[in-house]
């Protein structure tokens, strides 16, 4: 099911609480990269900007958005990550599959059912979160996933998010940028 | 206190199985292309609803949320086995949660124009692992009945041509690779079929000769319809019902149906 990610090319993760961070802490990370480099961003396949369109009354739940957001790192996988892998670039994914895991968790979701949605993803070779204060305001629900996962589910979750991470981060499988 | 998730949905459950033979009962309509189904579901529903009951129907890929996505990828032929999953697995889910779940436990019957199986055949079809598709799905409302509309493939590709040229995904065209769609279709029904034959050894499907005449049919699913009604609450629909409770927190206040 994973696709083989094997190349000379390097995968980093980056996940992130605003989603307006995604593209400067993204370059942040590629500056003392050599070579080629690239960055997969955030609803490349644009499911999530269709749907915040739509203007239907009815919420997802965490449940159906954890599907949405591994369609669209499917995509993202498919375009844009594994072609520059292949292609022996250092690709930035912000976020990645641990942003997934992290709405899975807070939601209560089991794990051994995010391990099988996540099933196709390759594990990145670093793993890296921006840690610092959130934006006061939360932006709008289309600037990343935890922004539209808030405004879904009618409640701002970046401090669950950051709380993910921390303990992420305590456990050293991620550093902060 | 509050009740706890865990404790309404246990009294959910508890309410549905005391209604007995008057709880709603969720039936799907399976089948390939072409089965015959869809005018099968149909007039099973008029006769339910001419018979007083109060009935739900669900029809593949139709949710308000998601089905709109899925249009337009289709049309643009952008996506992969992989997604094609994804995305029908989250309509699935949003229906489940917003239509059939809440209708069942209200009493209602759903009548389900497809169901999970559709999935777990066009999927495999596709190449995808029956085991990954079962793991995505769950936890799932199991149906207590699934009539299974058992076709040839060379009647279903003749039924298809008669009426219309199968659309990309439809013909499997994204796996087969074949650009003339009817011969793709013909390629990719038989492993659609194959895989739900297998399914229903598996799920215990009741198939129906989709090849008998139209009324014949009717009359059967009526008569098997008839004799499952005193089918038991099935326990393992618990979890759906404790993960309905959890992920729609709002609808912590529903109330059984009368």
């Amino acid at each position: 099911m994973a696709p083989n990610a094997a190349s000379s090319g390097q995968l980093l993760s980056l996940d992130v609480i605003d989603g307006s961070d995604s593209i400067p802490a993204a370059k942040r990370l590629l500056k003392s990269r050599a070579g080629e480099t690239g960055i997969s961003k955030w609803d490349a396949s644009s499911i999530f900007f269709e749907m915040h369109g739509l203007g239907v009354d009815e919420r997802p739940s965490p449940r159906t958005l954890v599907f949405l957001y591994a369609a669209d790192m499917s995509f993202r996988l498919r375009w844009e990550i594994l072609p520059a892998l292949q292609e022996s670039k250092c690709v930035v994914a912000v976020p990645y599959i641990e942003t997934g895991y992290a709405l899975g968790t807070i939601a209560g979701l089991p794990r051994k059912w995010l391990n099988e949605v996540f099933r196709f993803a390759p594990k990145a070779q670093e793993s890296y979160r921006v840690n610092g204060p959130a934006s006061v305001c939360l932006a709008s629900a289309t600037t990343g996933f935890i922004e539209f996962c808030s405004s879904m589910m009618e409640q701002d979750l970046r401090p669950k998010f950051a709380s993910y991470f921390d303990d992420l981060e305590r456990r050293g499988r991620c550093r902060s940028l | 206190m509050a009740e706890s998730p865990r404790q309404l949905a246990k009294r959910l459950c508890e309410e549905i199985q005391k209604k007995g033979r008057d709880r709603g009962l969720l039936i799907a309509f399976e089948g390939p292309d072409g089965s015959g189904k869809t005018t099968q579901r149909k007039l099973f529903k008029e006769w339910l609803a001419g018979e007083g009951y109060d009935v739900v129907t669900t029809k593949w890929s139709s949710s308000r949320l998601v089905k709109p996505i899925i249009k337009t990828r289709k049309n643009m032929r952008s996506i992969n086995p992989e997604e094609f999953c994804l995305l029908h697995a989250a309509d699935f889910r949003h229906r489940l949660e917003h239509d059939i779940v809440p209708a069942l436990v209200k009493g209602k019957m759903v009548v389900a124009d497809r169901f999970l199986f559709t999935a777990l055949a066009r999927d495999a079809a596709r190449g995808l692992e029956l085991d990954w598709l079962l793991h995505i799905y769950s936890p799932l409302y199991w149906p207590d009945l699934v009539f299974y509309f058992s076709v040839s493939p060379e009647t279903s590709g003749k039924r298809i041509a008669a009426t219309r040229t199968p659309k990309y995904y439809e013909a499997g065209q994204d796996v087969t690779n074949i650009s003339d769609p009817f011969e793709s279709y013909r390629q990719f029904i038989r492993r659609v079929i194959q895989e739900y034959d297998a399914l229903a050894v598996i799920f215990k499907f009741i198939t129906i000769d989709a090849e008998a005449p139209i009324y014949d049919q009717h009359l059967l699913i009526r008569k098997l319809f008839q004799e499952s009604r005193e089918r038991p609450w099935m326990d393992w629909n618990e979890e759906a019902i404790t993960d309905w409770v959890n992920m729609l927190p709002r609808r912590r206040e529903v109330v059984i149906g009368s």
